[in-house]
């Protein structure tokens, strides 16, 4: 398939040559749920090039009202397996590189080391932290999306950034779930963000755009608001 | 709200009943401050939990 047909819809939002360079890119996604699920997504449509895909669980139950990989049909199957084929069905000029693994010190180098952004889909604070150590020790901007019930915060983290601090404060103090544990999670507000974060990763990747770095936004869907938080 | 001179974020925190574990972002007019912040006239206070799900 030419890439002038593929991706025809995306010029001229997307220049050409800026479609190549998404081509060559590659972008490690961390946790394959909620958030990750419609970040994959998007990334493989958008058309970008290798795609490295991390997550040890396996689809159940409870995944159903919101992961967009989650099937009937894949329940027990591992998260990382079942994203490689869905982006395969969507886009097979796109690598895959699938890990069914949790990310961790000893194994990230192998999973993220030659990643150009880092993507946060994770669901706990506490394996936030670990992330974004392992991100700034190999200098790769990471973008973050965290969700509980109808909100929704999104922020760009890059390697010097105090990031999750100015977020969260003391990593020992978030050793546990954040409000979500009580609000839940929601389809609709899981994959508003993940667009959000996906938006993000385009535009770290083409260097275009205001990005969220240094800012967190905020939004709830109950209200309708969206703000943009200023961090430092 | 209308509330004495002098008064910070943690006050607000004490006189709503918040939790101080719950309180995880504090903003005033979309900048980021601490629990320590005396309000001013007109200061729209922004008080958040934790976020981590995915």
């Amino acid at each position: 398939m030419p890439i002038t047909s593929r991706y025809a819809r995306n010029f001229e939002s997307i220049s050409l040559e800026e479609q190549e360079r998404l081509a060559g890119a590659r972008v490690c996604v961390v946790g394959l749920g909620g958030l990750g699920g419609g970040v994959v997504e998007m990334l493989a449509r958008i058309g970008v090039g290798t795609l490295d895909l991390v997550d040890g669980d396996c689809f159940d139950e409870t995944n159903l009202n919101r992961q967009l990989l989650s099937t009937e049909k894949d329940l027990g199957v591992p998260k990382a397996q079942v994203a490689r084929e869905r982006v395969s069905a969507i886009n097979s000029t796109v690598k895959v590189n699938a890990f069914d693994a949790f990310l961790g010190r000893d194994n990230a180098r192998e999973i993220m080391g030659e990643a150009q952004v880092v993507v946060d889909c994770l669901d706990s604070i506490s394996h936030r932290f670990l992330l974004q150590d392992l991100a700034q020790a190999r200098n790769i901007p990471l973008v973050s999306g965290a969700i509980a019930g109808t909100a929704g915060q999104v922020t760009v983290i890059f390697p010097d950034d105090l990031g999750f601090q100015l977020i969260y404060g003391n990593p020992d103090d978030n050793q546990g779930s954040g409000i979500e544990a009580q609000l839940g999670n929601l389809a609709h507000c899981a994959l508003l963000v993940a667009s959000l974060q996906s938006s993000e990763v385009v535009k770290v990747l083409l260097g275009r755009g205001e990005i969220l770095r240094n800012r967190l936004l905020i939004c709830d869907l109950l209200t309708n608001s969206f703000e943009v938080m200023q961090l430092v | 709200m209308t509330l004495p001179q002098g008064t910070c974020v943690m006050d607000l925190v004490t006189q709503f009943g918040i939790p101080e574990a719950d309180v995880k972002l504090i903003f005033i007019n979309g900048k980021r401050e601490l629990l320590s912040y005396v309000l001013k006239d007109n200061d729209r206070v922004g008080i958040f939990p934790p976020v981590g799900g995915g």
